[in-house]
């Protein structure tokens, strides 16, 4: 039989939770309802969440046309994607090492691995600015993404991942004749789908969404990425024009949102990282 | 010569020795059962075997040739392990050519893309696929070539991993407890396929096992390892009939021998419920000895029968044999004796009875647990 009482535990946990997404959600839908919104309205003392005229294409192509939007969403793939790949070529061999190859610095390196956890950019930003500075590699996509190269969360992470790999695999690919790089290309990687997804959702997410580093390396429009671009757009405005910069948050923000809504599945399935059954 | 040895591997880490002093030879098309209970080496003996691990001292022959420093790949043994170790993102026929892909091709024919272009490698690749097959049909698993190993069975898995290993045509193939993880009428199922399996191929083997009825059931030696050592490595017939070892002849046998505290009287012999049972152990009068006596070679008489007094204290039905445990004076544990059915249809717990020890049927170890040696029975009568 159905259950249809309307004050169910279900349907109280449900309006806990949806009330709780919501909060969370207002920002978001309310950004979206000012980019449809022409300026008077939005400066207008009637508070309306579905806009009177709908402004929305006239937003959006101001953002388009004040700032390189184009140049700027490149310049925020280039980034996410350099970081990203080297991030994973050196995390994986490393994180592999550690977890299962015995040797004398093991435990040195571990201490390393967590010390690094624990030191943020901001700590190291400076010396960092003044060696780019220096080699004259300010305003490049080098400078946005070589300081993120060595992920020690990242190693952290596939470290977690492979230990839970069975050992007698790795024995069994020795025998077979496979070299230690043959194992991590041959046997660890296409097996590490769930952790390689899970850290791809951490690097992206913080380095697309990433202002203070892009902010210290940048100074032009030409390698801007999405969020300092959002910057200068503010301030080319004059700060007014809330239905254009609010359009532009919206491009910006929406290739996460659409990546995530098409990839939820195996995002979850990352992020909770289901073991390997064998 | 033997077609595969290991001799004189020790092993320790720090302080702790895993592997003391052990040797263990393969005659060719021989195969040999590693025993013993979890903790006593021989996993690590046979992850030394295959260049998994490396021994503190000793040395590992392929026939004449010393292979002690080679790596793994190079030795041309096979391994099968407990968890089968396939790869789970390949196909039952990838699992199987991974060893002949490693071998035969070369690293850029194996390269994802670009190797289609190289040179050799479509007929290379047709030879290895051909012989995948060959290896699978003779399996019976040819039909399950394109699943992947998280959807086979554990039977089938087993198959795919023994498979995996006979591929390449080993020097040696070795057996990490393969059946462990399989249910008990497929383990007993499968202990024949495997045995079948090495009499076709005739590859020496050496198999890994906590199971003894395993070891003994089929093996054409038996090494019983305990501690790091290898206390007897025999025959099965030898290793059950004639333990050198008290932890041996305990730790072999279902139901466990039965072993009795007793001392040595006058000439050697031993007394026990009333009577000499053993004649002629050599050493001083005195001495304390401990008796082992099989339970198959114990009888159950009628109670007021010449013999021990017992009274039965359990008895468990097996089918084909009744296991009848009983209650004996100066006997901690009492005597457990398998007796035929037919034998105790009017006994109960409670009952009285008489044992009989079988003539010879006692094995005599000393403190140390070492067989203690008897002077010969007809240099006895001689004397008498």
């Amino acid at each position: 039989m159905r259950n249809t009482a309307l004050f169910s535990m279900r349907n109280l946990r449900l309006g806990i939770l949806s009330a709780g997404a919501l909060v969370f959600l207002a920002p978001y839908i309310w950004m979206i309802s000012t980019a449809a919104k022409s300026r008077e309205e939005i400066f207008s003392s009637s508070l309306t969440l579905l806009p009177q005229h709908w402004a929305l294409w006239e937003n959006l192509a101001k953002a388009f046309t004040r700032v390189p939007m184009g140049q700027l969403l490149l310049n925020g793939l280039i980034v996410c994607g350099l970081i990203f790949f080297f991030q994973v070529v050196i995390a994986i061999p490393c994180a592999y090492a550690m977890a299962k190859l015995k040797f004398r610095a093991a435990q040195t390196m571990m201490t390393l691995v967590m010390l690094g956890l624990l030191i943020p950019i901001h700590a190291t930003a400076l010396p960092i600015y003044v060696a780019l500075n220096k080699a004259g590699m300010l305003n490049s996509y080098f400078a946005l993404s070589a300081p993120f190269f060595i992920s020690v969360f990242g190693i952290f992470l596939f470290l977690q991942f492979f230990r839970a790999m069975p050992d007698d695999l790795i024995s069994a690919a020795r025998l077979d004749g496979m070299s230690e790089l043959a194992i991590v290309n041959r046997v660890i990687v296409p097996n590490a789908w769930p952790a390689v997804t899970a850290f791809a959702i951490f690097s992206v997410v913080a380095h697309w969404n990433d202002l203070f580093w892009p902010l210290i390396v940048i100074t032009g429009t030409e390698r801007a990425t999405p969020p300092l671009g959002l910057l200068f757009f503010r301030a080319a405005e004059a700060g007014d024009d809330y239905g254009a910069l609010m359009a532009a948050t919206l491009i910006i923000t929406l290739p996460l949102v659409a990546a995530f809504l098409l990839a939820q599945r195996r995002f979850i399935e990352g992020i909770t990282l289901t073991g390997l059954k064998g | 010569m033997s077609a595969f040895a290991l001799r004189n591997i020790s092993k320790s880490y720090g302080t702790n020795s895993i592997l003391n002093d052990v040797s263990i030879e393969a005659e060719a098309g021989e195969f040999i059962a590693l025993v013993g209970p979890s903790g006593c080496g021989k996993s690590t003996l046979l992850r030394i075997a295959a260049g998994l691990d490396h021994g503190d001292a000793g040395s590992i022959w392929m026939g004449d040739r010393e292979i002690t420093a080679e790596h793994p790949a190079d030795r041309n043994v096979a391994m099968v392990f407990q968890s089968y170790a396939l790869y789970p993102h390949l196909t039952a026929e990838q699992n199987i050519a991974v060893p002949l892909a490693m071998r035969n091709l070369s690293t850029l024919q194996r390269m994802p893309f670009l190797g289609r272009f190289m040179a050799g490698r479509s007929t290379t690749q047709a030879a290895i696929k051909q012989q995948v097959l060959a290896t699978a049909t003779s399996l019976k698993i040819d039909h399950l070539l394109d699943r992947k190993p998280g959807q086979m069975s554990g039977g089938q898995r087993q198959r795919v991993a023994l498979a995996r290993a006979l591929v390449r045509q080993p020097g040696v193939f070795l057996m990490d407890e393969p059946l462990s993880n399989l249910d008990a009428n497929l383990r007993v199922h499968t202990r024949a396929e495997i045995v079948d399996l090495h009499r076709r191929t005739g590859v020496p083997t050496i198999y890994v096992t906590h199971d003894q009825s395993e070891a003994l059931s089929m093996a054409d030696r038996v090494a019983v390892m305990m501690g790091g050592r290898v206390l007897q490595f025999a025959p099965p017939a030898e290793i059950y009939d004639n333990p050198r070892h008290i932890e041996v002849a305990k730790f072999v046998g279902s139901p466990r021998i039965n072993i009795i505290n007793a001392t040595t009287s006058d000439d050697g012999a031993v007394f026990f419920g009333g009577k000499a049972v053993v004649n002629g152990v050599t050493g001083p009068v005195g001495t304390l000895v401990q008796l082992g006596i099989r339970p198959e070679r114990i009888k159950l008489k009628p109670h007021g029968a010449k013999g021990i007094a017992a009274t039965v204290s359990r008895l468990e039905f097996l089918g084909s044999e009744v296991l009848v445990t009983t209650e004996v004076d100066g006997v901690e544990d009492g005597l457990v004796v398998k007796a035929a059915p037919v034998d105790v249809v009017h006994l109960s717990a409670g009952a009285p009875v008489t044992l009989v020890i079988d003539k010879d049927a006692c094995l005599v170890f000393g403190q140390d647990g070492l067989r203690v040696p008897l002077r010969a029975p007809a240099k006895v009568s001689v004397d008498a």
